[in-house]
């Protein structure tokens, strides 16, 4: 695969980075990767990745757009409202980008779907709110070993951390069991999101690029109340029930 | 010996302060720092932390000053000035 003349000029800036280069952004063109869901944080990591030239996205994500979904999902606009969020994460991503190949699935990853939705990408990006979709496309990751970037956020906290299987812990070794306090909705600011989907997009341009040192087996831990940040090591379970035999 | 514990995600919301220092005896284990925590009751964070057999729960992440996870069955011994941060879990959305 090469680069048209006008993808060179579109993506010069970042090819000028000394070891991600041409060969880079090639390498970003062939690559596919699926974001789950695609709201404040997903939809974060999609548009920085549609900017970069990720050339196939897959995103998932069910529903339609409300009031409560605009203070981060910054893929979604007053005037949708009501209308798909897949449908109107697209249409944005390819406004800005016209030169990648968008699939859209209205749902969220399950049980059911994770195994085909997986076995169509190189890398995934987990950005859903439920810890049932999340186990899922752990699974997923482990089975097809495929990296999986965690990315996650609360009131004014973000978390992110890259799993590579057969390497890093998964999200199993991180958290056996799923925390009985989760809700599905909770307080955050959109800067808060914003902040870590740009971290989980340039995790994923460096995995798939293979330059740069991503966040394996460190969790990356911030805090904006206080402005903390630290990165501490993670270990495998031996007796993880997902990637403990690996 | 003296441990500061850091309170983080939504186990500060139920704790409703960033951090407490525990005073443990000299030789104290994790397990013992839990216990003192739960015997000083800070009881709204006892849901969070223990599950309904009072052991710690499994869903929750600690750290050791704030450069290595551990886990509760390790069951480390501690060092005064240590600094133990524990989270709850978060997601997206
Ligand atoms: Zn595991």
């Amino acid at each position: 695969m090469i680069l048209t003349d006008k993808e060179r000029e579109v993506y010069s800036w970042q090819i000028d980075v000394p070891d991600f280069g041409e060969e880079g952004q090639i390498k970003l063109k062939e690559s596919s990767v699926l974001i789950s869901r695609c709201g404040g944080l997903g939809g974060i990591v999609a548009y920085e990745l549609a900017a970069a030239g990720i050339g196939n996205l897959v995103l998932a994500h069910n529903g339609n757009i409300q009031n409560s979904d605009l203070n981060r999902q910054l893929l979604m606009t007053d005037q949708s409202l009501g209308t798909s969020r897949v449908e109107s994460a697209k249409k944005r991503l390819l406004d800005l980008n016209p030169r990648l190949n968008i699939e859209i699935i209205n749902e969220n990853i399950t049980p059911l779907n994770a195994t085909s939705i997986v076995s169509k990408v190189d890398l995934i990006v987990d950005a859903a709110p439920l810890f049932e979709e999340r186990y899922s496309m752990n699974l997923q990751s482990v089975l097809q070993n495929k990296p999986m970037i965690d990315c996650a956020m609360y009131e004014l906290e973000a978390q992110i951390t890259t799993f590579i299987p057969g390497e890093t812990p998964c999200l199993s070794c991180l958290y056996p069991e799923n925390p009985p306090h989760w809700k599905r909705r909770f307080p955050v600011f959109g800067a808060v999101s914003g902040v870590v989907g740009c971290l989980g997009a340039m995790e994923a341009i460096k995995v798939l690029a293979g330059f740069g040192e991503v966040l394996a087996g460190k969790l990356l831990l911030m805090d904006y109340r206080n402005n903390t940040f630290d990165i501490v090591a993670i270990h495998k379970n031996p007796t993880c029930p997902v990637c403990g035999k690996q | 010996m003296v441990v500061k514990v850091n309170f983080r995600t939504q186990v500060k919301v139920a704790a409703s302060v960033d951090n407490v220092k525990v005073e443990l005896p000299v030789n104290s284990t994790f397990n013992d720092l839990m216990i003192e925590i739960k015997n000083e009751s800070i009881h709204k964070l006892n849901s969070i932390l223990f599950d309904s057999e009072s052991k710690v729960s499994r869903s929750l992440l600690f750290t050791i000053n704030q450069s290595e996870q551990i886990r509760s069955e390790d069951n480390i011994e501690l060092n005064d000035g240590d600094i133990i941060t524990i989270f709850s879990p978060i997601s997206g959305g």
